[in-house]
């Protein structure tokens, strides 16, 4: 049949499924749980190619256990997710190799990032392990402005930065934390020695 | 009573992360950061920041001048104590309204100093631009002993003192002078084997010294030549009488431009000198990078000549200011 001489069919428009927004569920490393949109995660490159590579359908979302992220804990994590969907279908920024990088803090972000320097620390870490661009440049910005206008000795003490007497007796101790194996290791050379074997193996 | 400083332990953030807050750092900072220790001078280093000018100026103080994409920066040398009059020895460092006044930099001299901006900024050689003849001899001597030189520029400083300094600075492949040199000395830096020889005044330079200089690029201002030992130039040159290395010349003549005008001069400059006129635009292609970079001139017509053994040169003539006389060979 010619497609001129096919039935003509009233559509009823509200019978037509719409296509469901899909949230999925990730779990911290202390076991809370989040829902977040498919286009929140598209702002974290490791998540987004995590959640293609798995194929989930809705259901799947549903009926599969939350997907597991074991190194973040809940309170950063939280955060992180509230910065996604905030964000969320923004183009993700290239860096054109200016310095200094051009970077503004927009109001959300600036009270996203109130809190204490620990959490900060983390949410840094996170931003960079889930390779969330913008996220990692607004931070490292903050934590660049935590440099502005201090002097070298503070800036030292703000960055908690050694001296090159702290960082040479922190690989003196390092070296020395290692001898106690090499030492096992030459011992053991020298009995085998003495055993008669000329070769180590 | 001290105000608390909030701290964040910067060196256990991963490497790209610690470059991603350099990345975000102003000048100050990021100087400032790179003086802490050996591990943040590298650190910083490794961020790969890389100028691609790095100038230092003599005048009545000495300052550095850097650029790098798309800004450029000046720090000026300044004195930390009270005692030292000799500007050389200056070992603080400043740019606009800050100065590095640290303990951590007291030992730093000059030389230190500009040392380390060559190492953060990735770079290996200074343009040494020298206006003046206040600066002790011996301080400048010994700060730039061993440093790679890309350019020396002399401005009018005084024949014995640009004698001293030419024959205790390190060796550099583009000098460019606005003061007048010791015959005997212009001789020899002549002969030298240079990228760029420029010579911007009335040295008295005579068609010999244009023969027997060995640069690639000669430019030569506010010459005594006239139109007709231009021709000469461009005789020998055609009978492969002249410097083989040479790649441009550009010569100002010091001649008063009204009593002249660009038909005698040309008639003059080309006589009896077969050519073939070019254009201004298709020459410009064919012009090393370097030059365009360098002159950045709008293109004149020109007059294409050959020489005996096929390499091809095109002459541009032109009176604005100057009388100018322009040849480059093509590749």
């Amino acid at each position: 049949m010619s497609v001129e001489n096919a039935p003509v069919v009233d559509v009823d428009e509200a019978a037509i499924p719409v296509e469901k927004k899909m949230y999925y569920r990730f779990e911290s490393n202390d076991k809370k749980e989040f829902r977040v949109s498919e286009l929140a995660i598209q702002q974290s490159e490791t998540l987004n190619r995590l959640v293609e590579a798995m194929g989930y359908t809705s259901e799947d979302v549903e009926n599969k256990p939350a997907i597991a992220i074991e190194n973040i804990d809940g309170k950063t994590l939280k955060l992180v997710f509230q910065w996604c969907e905030h964000h969320k279908g923004e183009a993700i920024p290239v860096d054109d190799g200016s310095v200094p990088k051009i970077v503004e803090i927009p109001e959300f972000d600036a009270k996203l990032m109130d809190i204490d320097n620990g959490l900060l620390f983390k949410l840094i870490w996170a931003a960079d392990y889930l390779n969330i661009v913008q996220l990692l440049n607004v931070s490292c910005k903050k934590v660049a402005n935590m440099a502005q206008g201090k002097t070298p000795a503070q800036l030292r003490r703000v960055y908690l930065l050694p001296s090159d007497e702290e960082d040479e007796a922190a690989k003196r101790a390092a070296q020395e934390a290692q001898d106690p194996r090499a030492r096992e290791v030459e011992e053991e050379f020298e009995e085998r020695k003495r055993q008669g074997g000329n070769s180590f193996f | 009573m001290t105000s608390e400083l909030s701290t964040i332990p910067f060196i256990r953030l991963p490497l790209d992360v610690k470059h991603n807050v350099i990345s975000n750092m102003d000048m100050i900072e990021f100087i400032s950061l790179s003086i802490l220790s050996k591990s943040m001078k590298v650190l910083v280093k490794l961020y790969g920041c890389k100028c691609y000018f790095f100038e230092v100026v003599i005048r009545q103080e000495c300052f550095v001048w850097i650029k790098i994409w798309p800004n450029s920066y000046v720090f000026t040398f300044y004195q930390t104590n009270d005692e030292q009059t000799n500007f050389m020895n200056h070992n603080g460092l400043r740019i606009g309204q800050h100065q590095w006044t640290s303990t951590i930099v007291e030992h730093f001299t000059m030389r230190c100093w500009l040392k380390h901006l060559l190492f953060i900024f990735n770079f290996n050689s200074i343009g040494l631009r020298i206006e003046s003849n206040t600066g002790n001899l011996e301080s400048i001597i010994n700060t730039f002993d061993g440093f790679k030189l890309e350019w020396l520029a002399f401005g009018d400083i005084g024949e014995e003192y640009t004698k001293n300094l030419l024959q205790n600075l390190p060796f550099t492949e583009i000098f460019a002078h606005r003061g007048r040199i010791d015959p005997t000395v212009y001789s020899e830096m002549t002969i030298q084997n240079m990228h760029l020889f420029c010579s911007n005044v009335n040295q008295g330079v005579t068609l010999s010294d244009i023969l027997l200089n060995n640069s690639e690029n000669l430019e030569v201002r506010q010459s005594i030549l006239t139109p007709k030992e231009l021709n000469r130039f461009l005789k020998l040159w055609m009978n492969n009488f002249s410097n083989p290395k040479l790649k441009s010349v550009l010569i100002s003549l010091s001649e008063d431009v009204n009593r002249f005008n660009i038909d005698d001069f040309k008639n003059e400059v080309m006589s009896s000198i077969s050519y073939q006129e070019i254009l201004g635009q298709e020459l410009w292609q064919h012009y090393p990078a370097w030059y365009q970079r360098f002159f950045q001139r709008i293109p004149i017509d020109g007059l294409l000549i050959q020489r005996k053994d096929g390499t091809k040169a095109a002459v541009q003539l032109c009176i604005n200011e100057t009388v100018l006389f322009h040849m480059v060979l093509l590749p």
